[in-house]
C-alpha cells in the first residue's frame, strides 16, 4: 500500500535506508541508520509533512544486542502515521535527539532515557521524569533489569 | 474589693451590656458562628447537597462549635523560619480590627458600642485602613512565598477598592450633610439613601465586595493558587483566629452598607411609625445582605487581580467622582434632606 | 545576593529571564496539584516558567505488562484513568485485536461505542468541573458535574456491573450482551442530559466573568498545537480538525455520521466549549448506535498467540488521542507495550505556554485545568 509515497521516501532517504513497509493504509514502518536519523527526519518532516508527534520509545532486544527506537508521526497533510524507527548499540545506546526536529517528542525521548538507558545528544533536558530524583537501579525496560528484589518485597505480583 | 466591683458593674451595667453582649462580643463571636453555619448550609443547598447534619441534630447547628474546639485544642504550629512574635501579634490583632469598626455602627436610637461625637463614618475608614498592614505583617512574618504574595495581593486590592467605596460614602456624606452614622440613619426615616444615591451604591457595593475579600474578589486568599493566601500556615487556634477575622469583617462592612444605604435599624419607610424595634429590622437586613453575598461567590469566578485593579481605578473611581458631582447638583437644586 | 534565575528557552537553551524571582512548588500538596508538581517561575504575578514534575503515580504499566499474559493485562491498563476507563481500554484491546489479527462483531463494535460515549461523557463532565473549580467558581459547578454523572455510572454499572473499572472489554468482543430496559433507560436519561447541557451553557459558557478569565488566555497557535503534540479537544479547539474516531475509525464510529468540534481560538475559552459540545455529539453518537445497532454474538474467539508482529493502534480518549505500540514475539505474552497516553503529550504544552506568552500567577491552575490534565495517566 501507499506505493507514491514510499517510493518518495525510498528516494529521500538513499542509503540510509533499511527497511520499509506499509502493512495497512495509515501506518508506514521506516528503518534507518541511526547516523542518518535527524537528516531523514526533517527531510520527511519538510517534503512530506509528517509534523505531528504522538508517540516514541523503544524496545530491547538483548539477543541481538540492540535497542530498537521508534518515533511515530501523524502527517495533518495526508493523515497517516509514519513509524521512524533505527537501531542502536545496546552496550552504549547513543543517538542524535530529535527534539529539533519535533519539539514535542521532548518528553518522550526524557522517558526513553530514564527507563531504557538511550542517551539522546542534544536534548535540553535529559533529567528524572517518572522514577525517583536519586535512581540507580538501572533501566526498568531493559529485559534483564531484574525484578527478583521487587518479587522479594512486594510478593509475587509482579 | 468585690464590694467595688459589684457596684462598679451596677452602676455600668448599660455599657457592659453593650460592650460584652450586644452589639459587643458575644453578638460578634455569634455572627461568626452563625454565618459560617448558614454559609455551609446555604451553599449546600445551591451544589446539591446536604451541608453539615451529624452536629445537634439534623440541622447540624453544633458543627461550628465542635470545629472551634477541635481547632483550639491543636497544636500551634510555628515554621522554623518565621518571625514568631509578629506572627501570633498579627493572628491575635487581626480580629479586633473590623470588631473596632463594629464599635461604630448604630443598632438601634442610643444602642451602640462608641459614639464618635459626630464623625463615627471617618473613624470607621480610618479604623479599616489597618487591615491590610496587620495582614501584610501576617504574610511576612510567615516567611513563606505564599503569603508574601496573598499579603501583597491584600495591599494592591484594598488600594483597589477602598478609595472608591470612600468616594461613594463621601456622596452619603455631602447628601446627609454629616459624617455621624447615627445621624445619617435617622436622615434615612423617610427614604433610604440608596433612591437618592443609586450610583454611588453600584460603587460602593462593587468596592465592598473587594473589601469583604469573598468571591469575585477573595484574590488574597486565592485558594487554587496560594491556598490560603498570608493564612496559609496558620493552625489551630490562630487559624481559627484568622476565619474570625475574614467573618467579622464582612459583618463590619455589610453593617455599614445597611447604615449608608438600606436605613440602618430604621424600618422600611412603608411603615409610617416602626413597630417593631431597631434590632429587628437591622438583623433582618443583615441576614438578607448576607444571603445575597453567599449567592455572589458561588455564582462567579474569581476575577485576576490586574482585572480586580483594573476595574478599581478605570471604572469604579470615575463612577464615584461622578456620583460626587451629581450629589453636589442634586444638593444644590433640590435642597437635600 | 541574588542569583540569575535561568529558564529552558522554547529551543531548548537555557536563558536568563532576570533576577529577584522565585520558584513556587505547587503540588504534591497543594489545593489544585493532584498526584503531581508544578514547579512555577515567578515573581510574585508574572509567571515565566512552568514545570511539570510527573511521576508520583509511577506504576511501570509498561513494564507489568511485559509479565501478563494478553487478558490478564486489562486489570492495570485501564486503571490508568478510572474515570475514563473503557476508552483507555479500548487502546489496548484495540491494539491486542490488531496484532492477533481478529475481528469483533459488529454488534460488539455498537455495544463499545455506546459505553465508550457514555464515558466520555462522564469524563468531559469531571473536566468541566474542574475547569470551573480553578477559576474559584466555589464548588457549584462541580458538584453539579459530579451529581450529573450520577445516572451515567449507575447505567454502566446495570450493564458492566461496576461503576468504574469494569473491564468490559475483552480482546474479541464484549462480555455480555445488552440486558433487558437498557436502552430506554438511556434513551431517557440522554433527554434529560440535554437539558442539563443547556443549563451549563447559561450559567458557565455565558458567565461574563468566566469569560473574561479564562478568554485570550494560554492561547495555543494551530501550528504550536501541531509541533508540540497537543491532543485531543485541546487540540480541536486550536483548530486543527482532528479526531482519532473520524480519522482512523475504530469501534463502529465508521459507520456513523458525527461531526468534529473545533474551535479557531485556541485559548481556555474555546477548550472549555470543546468539551462541551463534544457532549453533545456524544449524546448524538448513542443515539446513532442505538438506532443502528444490529443483532448478532457480541464475542468471537481469541486465539492464544498472536503471530509475530508490531502495531500501532490509536483511541480518541476523554483527553485526546492515546496510541499503544505493541511489539508481539509470537508467544502469550506481549513482548513490548509502549502506550503514550494524551495527558503526558498535553504536560509538554503546559511547559511551553509561559515561555511563549504573558501568563500571570492566577492563570496558572485555569491554564492546567483547561487542558484537563490526568496525572495518573501520564504516570502510566
Amino acid at each position: 500500500m501507499n506505493e507514491d509515497i514510499l517510493d518518495r521516501i525510498r528516494s529521500l532517504a538513499g542509503e540510509a535506508l533499511v527497511e520499509i513497509k506499509s502493512p495497512e493504509d495509515k501506518r508506514i514502518y521506516v528503518k534507518v541508520k541511526p547516523d542518518a536519523v535527524v537528516d531523514v527526519a526533517r527531510r520527511l518532516k519538510d517534503e512530506l509533512g509528517f509534523d505531528m508527534p504522538i508517540s516514541a520509545g523503544g524496545t530491547d532486544y538483548p539477543k541481538k544486542k540492540v535497542i530498537e527506537l521508534f518515533w511515530a508521526i501523524w502527517s495533518s497533510t495526508i493523515n497517516k502515521v509514519l513509524i521512524l524507527k533505527c537501531e542502536v548499540d545496546r552496550d552504549s545506546p547513543s543517538i542524535e535527539s530529535l527534539t529539533s526536529v519535533w519539539p514535542g517528542v521532548q518528553k518522550f525521548e526524557r522517558e526513553t532515557w530514564e527507563l531504557l538507558g538511550v542517551d539522546f545528544k542534544g536534548h535540553p533536558r535529559l533529567k528524572p521524569l517518572l522514577l525517583p530524583e536519586d535512581w540507580t537501579e538501572g533501566y526498568p525496560l531493559r529485559k534483564d533489569f531484574d525484578l527478583k528484589p521487587y518479587r522479594a518485597k512486594w510478593g509475587d505480583r509482579i | 474589693m468585690i464590694d467595688a466591683l459589684i457596684s462598679f458593674v451596677n452602676e455600668n451595667l448599660g455599657v457592659l451590656f453593650v460592650i460584652a453582649i450586644f452589639p459587643g462580643l458575644a453578638f460578634i463571636l455569634g455572627f461568626v458562628i452563625f454565618a459560617v453555619w448558614y454559609q455551609r448550609k446555604y451553599l449546600a443547598r445551591l451544589m446539591i447537597r446536604m451541608g453539615p447534619v451529624h452536629c445537634g441534630g439534623r440541622m447540624g447547628w453544633l458543627q461550628l462549635i465542635a470545629d472551634a474546639m477541635k481547632l483550639v485544642a491543636k497544636e500551634l504550629i510555628f515554621p522554623r523560619a518565621a518571625n514568631k512574635t509578629l506572627f501570633l501579634f498579627a493572628s491575635v490583632v487581626l480580629p479586633v480590627i473590623p470588631a473596632a469598626m463594629i464599635a461604630l455602627i448604630p443598632f438601634a436610637p442610643g444602642l451602640i458600642i462608641y459614639d464618635a461625637a459626630g464623625v463615627s463614618l471617618l473613624v470607621f475608614f480610618a479604623i479599616s485602613t489597618l487591615f491590610p498592614v496587620v495582614s501584610v505583617i501576617r504574610g511576612w512574618a510567615a516567611n513563606n512565598k505564599f503569603t508574601i504574595i496573598g499579603a501583597f495581593r491584600n495591599i494592591y486590592l484594598d488600594i483597589a477598592g477602598e478609595i472608591p467605596v470612600f468616594l461613594a460614602s463621601v456622596g452619603v456624606m455631602i447628601w446627609a450633610g454629616t459624617y455621624d452614622l447615627n445621624e445619617i440613619v435617622l436622615k434615612q426615616a423617610s427614604m433610604w439613601f440608596i433612591v437618592p444615591q443609586f450610583l454611588g451604591f453600584i460603587v460602593f457595593f462593587i468596592g465592598f465586595l473587594a473589601m469583604i475579600e469573598k468571591v469575585p474578589f477573595d484574590i488574597p486568599t486565592a485558594e487554587t493558587e496560594l491556598i490560603y493566601g498570608p493564612n496559609t500556615e496558620y493552625s489551630g487556634a490562630m487559624f481559627l483566629n484568622m476565619m474570625e477575622a475574614d467573618y467579622i469583617n464582612l459583618l463590619a462592612w455589610t453593617l455599614l452598607m445597611i447604615t449608608l444605604y438600606f436605613g440602618g435599624y430604621n424600618g422600611p419607610p412603608i411603615f409610617a411609625d416602626p413597630v417593631l424595634n431597631g434590632v429587628f429590622w437591622i438583623l433582618l437586613k443583615l441576614i438578607i445582605a448576607i444571603t445575597i453575598i453567599f449567592t455572589i461567590t458561588i455564582s462567579y469566578a474569581r476575577l485576576r487581580i490586574d482585572q480586580a485593579v483594573k476595574m478599581g481605578w478605570n471604572y469604579l473611581l470615575p463612577l464615584s467622582i461622578l456620583n460626587i458631582l451629581l450629589t453636589l447638583a442634586m444638593k444644590f437644586y433640590l435642597g437635600g434632606v | 545576593m541574588t542569583t540569575p534565575i535561568k529558564r529552558y528557552s522554547p529551543f531548548g537553551e537555557i536563558e536568563e529571564v532576570g533576577e529577584g524571582l522565585f520558584r513556587l512548588n505547587v503540588g504534591p500538596q497543594h489545593p489544585i496539584s493532584g498526584q503531581g508538581r508544578f514547579i512555577v517561575l515567578t515573581d510574585g504575578e508574572r509567571v515565566f516558567d512552568i514545570e511539570v514534575d510527573i511521576g508520583y503515580s509511577h506504576r511501570g504499566i509498561e513494564k507489568i505488562l511485559e509479565y501478563k499474559t494478553f487478558v490478564q493485562g486489562i486489570v492495570p491498563v485501564e486503571r490508568m484513568v478510572m474515570l475514563d476507563t473503557s476508552n483507555i481500554l479500548m487502546g489496548y484491546v484495540g491494539a491486542i485485536e490488531k496484532v492477533m489479527d481478529i475481528e469483533p462483531p459488529p454488534r460488539a463494535n455498537y455495544i463499545r461505542t455506546i459505553i465508550m460515549e457514555m464515558n466520555r461523557i462522564v469524563s468531559h463532565l469531571y473536566a468541566l468541573g474542574l475547569l470551573s473549580e480553578s477559576a474559584a467558581w466555589n464548588p457549584a459547578v462541580f458538584l453539579w458535574t459530579t451529581a450529573d454523572r450520577e445516572p451515567f455510572l449507575d447505567l454502566l454499572e446495570m450493564l458492566t456491573g461496576a461503576r468504574w473499572s469494569y473491564s468490559f472489554f475483552v480482546p474479541g468482543g464484549v462480555r455480555a450482551d445488552i440486558p433487558r430496559g437498557f436502552i430506554e433507560r438511556l434513551k431517557a436519561t440522554l433527554d434529560w442530559f440535554e437539558k442539563r447541557i443547556e443549563v451549563y451553557e447559561e450559567a458557565w459558557i455565558y458567565n461574563e466573568l468566566f469569560r473574561m478569565r479564562t478568554e485570550g488566555m494560554g492561547v495555543v497557535s494551530r501550528q504550536n498545537a501541531i509541533e508540540w503534540g497537543l491532543a485531543g479537544p485541546n487540540l480541536r479547539a486550536s483548530g486543527v480538525p482532528y479526531d482519532t474516531r473520524k480519522n482512523e475509525p475504530y469501534a463502529a464510529y465508521g459507520e456513523l455520521d458525527f461531526k468534529i468540534v473545533t474551535h479557531t481560538a485556541g485559548d481556555s475559552y474555546a477548550r472549555g466549549w470543546a468539551r462541551v459540545e463534544e457532549m453533545k455529539v456524544s449524546i448524538d453518537i448513542i443515539r446513532q448506535a442505538i438506532d443502528n445497532m444490529p443483532d448478532g454474538p457480541v464475542r468471537v474467539r481469541m486465539p492464544p498467540r498472536p503471530k509475530p508482529g508490531e502495531a500501532l493502534f490509536r483511541v480518541e480518549t476523554g483527553r485526546g488521542e492515546m496510541n499503544v505500540y505493541i511489539v508481539s514475539d509470537g508467544k502469550e505474552k506481549p513482548y513490548r507495550i509502549k502506550i503514550s497516553p494524551a495527558s503526558f503529550r498535553n504536560f509538554y504544552t503546559i511547559e511551553m505556554l509561559p515561555k511563549t506568552q504573558e501568563i500571570l500567577l492566577a492563570d496558572v491552575p485555569v491554564l492546567i485545568y483547561s487542558f484537563d490534565p490526568w496525572f495518573l495517566d501520564a504516570d502510566r
